[in-house]
């Protein structure tokens, strides 16, 4: 038998609150700040650099960079990261130089 | 300010911790060798056995196959004396094997005579206008979530594109209680069934597979056979997409289209080899269109035209998980070998184990990769507005006057048009690119086959993923450089 997702299976789970420009969210123990931000519906992360239209992660396997946003400042991967209590994330253009990338 | 950089002499390297390189890294260490064994994610299993993260993912996996090998695999390497870095992004290797990642705690620097290339593969999208909006994601994208994180987001899903994971990613959605309304599939039926000769080669293969397409069946999912996504539409986000049916050459009839409102796409059309540190390093490589694009030349054991560096897995060359298991595994025995530790008897005896196993998977591998295989047609119908490198956001159009205007090689395109610049570094957009390249110089010469090979592969250059400054300066500060005080006027 393959376990069915109901949320009454997961009531063990632990919970973090990180906050989303300043909006608490809360969300299981473990997961990724790209899944996180996924599952509450925040499907644009940004404007895309180059086009300036809405830009949300893409292959959330550390390939593209389209999920690269501020986690408490810094910038990261948000596919690659997990979740920390009182994190807070920032959605904001990432700007082009904000990257050392190869030429 | 070299505080935080941690430098470190091993026998072998190995990059990557998935299938492949994990199993270099364990039969390198059995023989004694002293193994590093870098990952950018928290535990060994690579893309395809992905350790959960979360409790849901936990529960979910409980007895899915994938999960279990993972496990396997996990507990071999924490048993074995290895060096594993985890979270770890390598961004330089130098010709004399110094490679320089990015740890969470700060740089690491190590060194070996030998090095275990298995960087896996990355996904191939076929563009369709519409695919940059948010919504729209590719097909791994999913099995990615699942397994680390234990959920999909969105209420209306639909998965599209094509190959096993097609069918793997929609029966474990369904199991994770996001079901699907609509599975795409590019392949018809009688492209499974033909398949279905090479999988039975593989009958564990075979039965979790029919096991995915039973899920499907018996779920009220709509499949459809022979259908490709051709575009994509909303306003800052995923609302919409159309489907049509794909001729017998792959290309789209646009007559016969229609739409079908969504808000999640998960959509793949196989794999290309990331083979970054082979081309960095000037080993030589092979085109091969079944294996995902440019492969690395080597012998039966992984050796490389670079002496010292060995390329396995779909790294190396698209395979699949069980074929990347024997690679990796072939290419530990032969850097034991080479390293002079392996005595030749138990050597003969390992590499014996683990040709023949290769060998059982390969029929089961082909017919995987068939399945993976993109028609050129299929690109050829892509339309001129599409765009095709995310980041630079460079379009179908601009590919094809670049072509006019005398560009054959990736590198030349590169040159007048900026695809391959941005920060994913060509990573999602080469394979098609290459294509469309080709494509263009046909439509130039007005006959002829086209050839993806004459596009060649982007230069590869360091860094290989794009790194935080401060990640580079560390505790960097200004204030310590010495400045000498100014000459007395």
């Amino acid at each position: 038998m393959t376990l069915e997702a109901s949320d009454a299976e997961f009531k063990i789970a632990e919970w973090v609150t990180v906050y989303v420009k300043g909006e608490p969210l809360t969300c299981p123990v473990g997961e990724s700040v790209a899944g996180a931000l996924l599952a509450a519906g925040i499907y644009a992360f940004g404007r895309h650099p180059v086009s300036g239209a809405q830009q949300g992660p893409f292959c959330l396997s550390g390939s593209c960079q389209a999920c690269v946003i501020r986690v408490n400042g810094k910038l990261a991967q948000a596919c690659r990261i997990a979740v920390q209590e009182g994190q807070e994330i920032t959605l904001e253009q990432v700007q082009k130089t904000d990257f050392v990338k190869g030429v | 300010m070299d505080s935080s950089v941690t430098r470190e002499a091993f026998d072998l390297i190995v990059l990557g911790a998935g299938p492949a390189g994990s199993n270099a890294a364990l039969t390198a260490a059995a023989e004694g060798l002293r193994v590093a064994l870098i990952d950018d994610s928290p535990e060994p299993g690579g893309q395809v056995w992905r350790a959960p993260q979360t409790e849901r993912a936990r529960l979910l996996s409980d007895r899915d196959a994938d999960r279990c090998a993972g496990e396997q695999l996990r507990d071999a390497v924490g048993a074995a004396s290895i060096t594993f870095y985890p979270n770890t992004t390598v961004w330089s290797v130098t010709p004399d094997f110094e490679v320089t990642a990015c740890a969470p705690d700060g740089a690491v620097v190590l060194r070996a005579p030998r090095l275990v290339a298995a960087f896996g593969a990355v996904e191939r999208i076929v563009p369709f206008p519409g695919w940059e909006l948010p919504g729209v994601f590719g097909l791994a994208a999913a099995t990615a979530l699942m397994k680390r994180d234990g959920r999909l987001p969105g209420k209306r899903l639909a998965i599209a594109g094509r190959g096993p994971l097609l069918v793997a990613v929609a029966a474990k959605a369904i199991a994770s209680g996001s079901t699907p309304g609509i599975v795409v599939d590019a392949a018809r039926r009688g492209d499974w069934l033909r398949a279905g000769a090479g999988f039975s080669r593989s009958p564990v293969a075979l039965a979790r597979g029919l096991g995915w397409t039973a899920r499907i069946a018996s779920s009220r999912v709509q499949r459809r056979y022979g259908y490709g996504v051709v575009a994509a539409h909303g306003d800052g986000q995923l609302e919409a997409m159309d489907i049509a049916t794909l001729g017998r050459d792959g290309v789209p009839d646009e007559d016969r289209c229609h739409r079908v409102e969504i808000d999640t796409l998960f959509v793949g059309d196989g794999l290309s080899p990331v083979a970054e540190v082979p081309r960095l390093l000037g080993a030589k490589l092979h085109f091969n269109a079944l294996c995902g694009g440019f492969s690395v030349a080597s012998d039966e054991f992984g050796r490389t035209s670079v002496s010292g560096l060995y390329a396995a897995g779909d790294g190396a060359g698209v395979r699949g998980a069980a074929m990347s298991e024997c690679a990796g595994a072939l290419a530990g025995i032969a850097a034991a070998a080479d390293a002079g530790v392996l005595d030749v008897a138990k050597g003969r005896e390992l590499t014996r184990h683990w040709t023949s196993r290769q060998q059982r998977h390969a029929p089961c591998a082909d017919a995987s990769c068939r399945l993976m295989c993109v028609p050129d047609a299929r690109l050829a119908a892509v339309p001129h507005q599409t765009v095709i490198c995310r980041c630079e956001n460079v379009t179908r159009g601009t590919i094809d006057t670049a072509a006019d205007n005398g560009a054959i090689t990736l590198d030349e395109l590169k040159h007048l048009t900026r695809l391959g610049m941005g920060p994913c570094q060509g990573r999602m957009c080469s394979e098609n690119a290459a294509v469309l390249l080709a494509l263009g110089s046909v439509a130039n010469a007005g006959t002829g086959k086209v050839q993806r090979a004459r596009s060649g592969t982007l230069t590869q250059r360091v860094p290989l993923k794009p790194v935080p400054i401060d990640d580079l300066t560390g505790s960097f500060s200004y204030d310590d450089i010495p400045v000498p005080s100014p000459a007395p006027l």
